[in-house]
């Protein structure tokens, strides 16, 4: 190993509520490829916002070329030579490769460009890099791998020393891999450090020196990639062991199928989906994100297109081309997203509670107040909603009691299958314990649930069987007696 | 942040107080109300009429319909309300007007029907009108003296204004319906320049062999010009207006526009005020009284002058 | 509204309007009360009556406009489907000598049909609602000069001129209609599924989609009721002008915005009452009626109005970055 360019000691961040970054390290040779693992969660991105100076950290250090830097702005970052290229692009369409990569740059000559001449410099940046196009070209005539590479040589022609590539090959074809790694080697052969973020490990074995995995906000330790295998990653990224704090107090459900899905397929999203739901039991469907779990979960639902497939409840075939067909078979879908989708924010909580079942006390223009005021009071003590009134705003109320009137609405509708996406996401420990209770509770009474979780604790504890989703497809379902961390996470980022 | 919109609105309130500047003069009230009051020709009438109301000491009120009949309507209840003695009127339609002048004569105020006259004429007290019919037909005598072999002309009408029909009726009795004048094409340019520039761009592409543009007012004669500059056919091109406003004026002189059919608002103005006065005193009036109309081109600009209406 | 009807201890009745609306309502009494002093004509009686039947029009836009702006949107068609069906319904009493009842009701269909036109391209084509308004806008006033050849076509039938200038007990006829309107058009906001459907669509588009409510069918019927709203006033116009105009209400629907806003109508959709719209109607009713006693310029008019308005879209402005705080 050469020369260091980077190091990062002890770096941590707090923010309201999570502990994101606890002692997280990071160091990166001069021309090396670093990888940086770890799975949801794990701090990878609040790390990579502290190199860009997006965040400042709570605590530790950043070394660059072993001198001690403060970087406080976004400027700063650029300055020491740090460029960060996102999963979304950030390009102008419109105009040239050249003008593109010359974008930032300030103008000269009160404000004159010569095309020319910056065409000229562009060009000579290509050819060093042996990229054949032609500066002149306008972006929006390349294709994605092509324009995420014009982002790298903007990235390049600002003489950056450390280019951070934050999951580059999301959107990418093999072809299209390929090139963006000719293009990372060239980068290392001529001193610029990489630090690459990505889930896929084969690609990692492809291109990295040395990779650093990350957990729940702590570097767990850096490994040569020639002397690492699948395995010993996988374990560094799982965690011991999972506290007792949640329970699973009903049985597995019955063996009697409730919703059944065959074939399902929405091309470039999930293919070849096929899953049996059983009554009263809680089915979890885990994965990484952008695995497809929210997508498969949606179409299900009706909010988005299905190519192929079909879907049965209780043995009669759905055809589902609207959340209302869902809804009126007894499928309803808590999302992922609760104040984008979930909730009306500006409306009242009583108006969000009982969105769904209008129909059971408005007839024409009459209203039957008693009615209406027996639904709500009714869910709000199934519930436990802590509101001061119904007439309360629902932006108002914690992101706990918000998710439970979500949930009310539709637990008002009396569903046979609850798609729970991510049900428990940033509300407190206390509402999160309530919430599985609930989830025993509707079990009990034979209703059945999907969970889709990223979260381990409560995808292991809470579901009776688990499916994992990976790149589009269920890559492996796990009885109770079967659950493990460790194969989880293994089906979860290894390419089938 | 409430008692902050209450304390605007308050301001605005005083900010409106300020500018009414109301006086209850003891003298007449007089209403006015005209189709518009961005055309220069009707602000010269207002202020022909302004200037002597204020000699006297009594009142002007004038109100801006912006061409809608609906408001012309509600601004004339207001003025109702506000107890005019006398109303000054050229309606935005002939026919619209009609139940306003229902509730003028409910409220018995006598009315000099001006510029356009309504159609029905029982219910205004004396109608002063420019004579249309010969401002059109001045123009076409022209045309004739110009084009005698004939030629392709272009029309831009509006057709909802009565003073509007009578100067294309005029116009084409001076061509005296001869075949060798051609019209080829006639379209709505609402006597505005905006709306007609585009019209005529659109006319001069259909036939490159255009002689003659005759807009029914000056604003869409210039606007025809600015067309006719563009496609560079100014040599090829005659162009007439009618009305005689400055600024038709300055283009004739300039070489721009070949002739007017001119009226003089200030006359059409002065009159009305004269006839107004004397319905006040409780004399007859004659029913309608004719404006003259005449042509300016290059050769009698100068006496006009181009710095005001004439 | 919506928040009225789920509180029942609270902010009820009268009482609870004039404390949501407090600003408002002062900032009305405070208007009529400096012109009472500043124009003796402006409190007599016929004033008044002119005064009310002046804003019916508005009224009845502000009613569309409203839904049209609580669902996120807006409807710039009004104005010209207000020229469109008072033509429209002229030519055909007058030139093709329709019975009275059948043209009213083809009138209203017009608008009806125009409204159906913006909403099918907004729900299902995605078109924002101010172009595919601002499309019909133009359709429509087209139409409006083509079924007429851009004269004003008139109506001597008394029967139907009726309609626009007659009175029942001293009250002018628009006015009446308009009061009926308003009590229907607050009954369906807040007493019907629909209505709260449309203040669901409006204050989240993507929860309201993802409830299960057909959200298409939301924007499809606004746009339906706002075009036949319009409709209605622009057949009630034609009966006081006698006559179909097509230039007329030129602008109209800026008016109907202004209304709106100032009437608490949040431009980012899904609040808003109708009580509250219609101060608004009535604040922007009585300063044009003040500013025309007062003899105020029109150029100054314009000016005030503009001023006005700007006012009350600031304060919605504010307003929605501290809720949203």
């Amino acid at each position: 190993m050469g020369k260091i360019a980077l190091r990062m000691v002890n770096i941590d961040k707090k923010f309201p509520g999570v502990h994101a970054l606890k002692s997280a390290n990071l160091e990166v040779g001069e021309g090396e490829v670093h990888a940086l693992l770890g799975g949801n969660g794990a701090g990878k991105s609040t790390l990579i916002k502290i190199l860009g100076a997006i965040y400042q950290p709570d605590g530790g250090e950043i070394y660059i070329d072993d001198k001690l830097v403060k970087l406080e702005g976004v400027r700063d970052a650029q300055r020491y030579g740090i460029s960060i290229i996102h999963q979304e692009l950030m390009l102008f369409p419109e105009l040239s490769i050249a003008e593109n990569i010359f974008i930032g740059e300030k103008p000269e000559n009160y404000g004159y460009v010569s095309k020319k001449d910056i065409e000229a410099r562009a060009q000579k940046i290509l050819d060093n890099l042996n990229v054949e196009f032609d500066s002149a070209w306008l972006v929006s005539s390349l294709s994605l791998a092509q324009q995420q590479i014009i982002e790298i040589i903007r990235a390049v022609s600002f003489n950056s020393k450390i280019i951070v590539m934050d999951e580059p090959t999301s959107s990418l074809s093999k072809n299209e891999v390929a090139m963006l790694f000719d293009i990372i080697r060239k980068l290392k052969k001529n001193g610029v450090s990489v630090i690459y973020i990505s889930h896929k490990l084969d690609e990692l074995f492809e291109i990295s020196d040395r990779i650093t995995v990350l957990r729940d906000g702590e570097t767990v330790g850096t490994v040569t990639t020639k002397e690492t295998t699948e395995d010993e990653l996988i374990r560094m990224m799982v965690g011991r062991d999972l506290s007792n704090f949640y329970v699973r107090t009903e049985g597995k459900g019955s063996s009697e199928v409730v919703l059944s899905v065959k074939g399902l397929e929405k091309q470039g999203v999930f293919e070849d989906i096929s899953f049996e739901l059983r009554k009263g039991e809680i089915l979890g469907f885990t994965g990484l994100v952008g695995a497809g779990r929210t997508e498969l979960m949606e179409a299900i639902f009706g909010i988005r297109s299905y190519d192929q497939g079909e879907i049965f409840l209780n043995g009669t075939k759905l055809d589902i081309k609207a959340p209302k067909d869902a809804i009126e078979a007894g499928i309803v879908l808590v999302p992922e997203n609760r104040k984008e989708h979930g909730l009306i924010l500006r409306n009242t909580v009583g108006f969000n509670m009982t969105l769904t079942v209008l129909k059971d006390f408005i007839r024409g223009i009459r209203v039957d107040k008693g009615a209406e005021r027996s639904i709500m009071d009714e869910y709000k003590k199934t519930l436990g909603i802590v509101t001061p009134s119904y007439a309360q705003i629902a932006s108002k109320l914690s992101g706990g009691n918000q998710q439970k009137v979500v949930l009310a609405k539709w637990l008002a509708k009396k569903p046979v299958v609850l798609i729970l996406d991510e049900p428990t996401r940033g509300i407190d420990v206390g509402a999160k314990s309530e919430i599985y209770a609930l989830m025993n509770d509707l079990t009990k009474q034979g209703v059945s649930i999907i969970m889709v979780s990223s979260e381990m604790q409560e995808v292991m504890v809470m579901s009776d069987r688990i499916c994992v989703m990976n790149e589009g497809t269920i890559s492996a379902t796990f009885e109770k007696e079967d659950f493990s961390q460790e194969k989880i996470v293994a089906y979860s980022v290894r390419r089938n | 942040m409430k008692r902050n919109r209450i304390m605007i609105l308050a301001a605005v309130l005083v900010f409106v107080l300020a500018m009414s500047a109301t006086t209850f003069a003891a003298g007449y009230k007089f209403g006015f109300t005209a189709m518009t009051m961005n055309n220069p020709f009707f602000v010269t009438i207002e202020q022909a009429i302004r200037a002597e109301v204020e000699a006297n000491g009594d009142t002007l009120i004038t109100l801006d319909t912006r061409q809608d009949m609906a408001t012309q309507i509600q601004q004339i209840e207001d003025m109702i309300n506000q107890g005019i003695d006398l109303l000054f009127l050229c309606p935005v339609d002939s026919f619209g007007i009609q139940p306003a002048l229902d509730m003028l004569k409910a409220a018995g105020i006598p009315v000099v029907n001006f510029d356009t006259d309504v159609a029905d004429r029982d219910m205004v007290n004396t109608i002063l009108v420019s004579n249309n019919v010969n401002a059109g037909y001045v123009v076409g005598q022209d045309l004739v003296e110009r084009f005698p072999n004939g030629a392709k002309i272009a029309i831009l009408d509006a057709p909802y204004a009565e003073a509007c029909v009578q100067r294309v009726q005029g116009f084409m009795e001076a061509l005296g319906g001869d075949d060798k004048y051609q019209i080829v094409a006639q379209q709505n340019g609402k006597g505005d320049i905006g709306e007609s520039l585009p019209i005529a761009e659109a006319i001069l592409q259909a036939n490159p062999d255009l002689d003659v543009f005759f807009a029914i007012n000056d604003p869409s004669a210039l606007g025809a010009l600015s067309a006719v500059k563009s496609a560079g056919l100014l040599n090829q091109v005659t162009i007439y207006g009618v009305d005689g406003a400055p600024d038709a004026k300055a283009s004739i002189k300039e070489g721009g526009l070949t002739a007017t059919g001119a009226q003089s608002p200030i006359n059409i103005g002065l009159q009305s005020l004269e006839v107004a006065y004397r319905i006040l005193a409780g004399e007859e009036v004659e029913k309608e009284i004719k404006v003259p109309t005449f042509l300016i081109d290059a050769s009698n600009v100068d006496e006009y002058g181009t710095e005001g209406w004439q | 509204m919506a928040t009225d009807l789920l509180n029942s201890r609270k902010n009820h009745g009268l009482l609870g309007f004039f404390k949501k609306n407090i600003a408002i309502v002062t900032g009305l009494i405070v208007l009529c009360v400096v012109l009472s002093f500043a124009s003796p004509y402006f409190l007599t009686r016929h004033n008044i009556m002119t005064l009310l039947r002046q804003i019916s029009t508005n009224a009845v836009l502000t009613l569309g406009m409203m839904m049209c702006i609580m669902i996120g949107g807006i409807d710039l068609s009004m104005a010209s489907v207000v020229a469109l069906s008072g033509t429209l319904t002229a030519v055909l009493i007058s030139r093709l000598g329709m019975s009275i009842p059948m043209a009213i009701i083809l009138g209203l269909a017009s608008g009806a049909v125009c409204g159906l036109f913006s909403g099918l391209f907004i729900a299902y084509v995605k078109v924002p609602a101010f172009i595919a308004t601002m499309a019909v806008m133009n359709v429509a006033r087209g139409a409006a000069y083509l079924a007429t050849n851009a004269n004003p076509v008139r109506i001597t039938l008394d029967a139907f001129n009726n309609l626009g200038i007659g009175f029942v007990a001293g009250v002018p006829l628009p006015v009446i209609y308009t009061i009926v309107l308003v009590i229907l058009v607050a009954l369906f906001l807040n007493k019907t599924r629909m209505g709260r459907y449309i203040y669901a669509v409006g204050g989240n588009f993507e929860a309201a989609r993802y409830s299960g409510i057909n959200v298409k069918a939301v924007q499809i019927t606004v746009h339906v009721l706002s075009g036949f709203l319009a409709a209605f006033a622009g057949i009630v116009l034609a009966a006081r002008m006698y006559s179909g105009q097509p230039a007329v209400a030129t602008g109209w629907e800026l008016d109907a915005v202004a209304a709106s806003v100032l009437g608490g109508i949040s431009l980012f959709g899904g609040t808003g009452s109708v009580a509250s719209a219609m101060i608004g109607v009535l604040i922007i009713g009585v300063l044009q009626n003040g500013l025309n006693l007062l003899n105020v310029n029109s150029f100054w008019q314009l000016i005030v109005k503009g001023i006005v308005i700007l006012i009350a879209v600031s304060f919605d402005m504010i307003r929605s970055r501290k809720a949203d705080k």
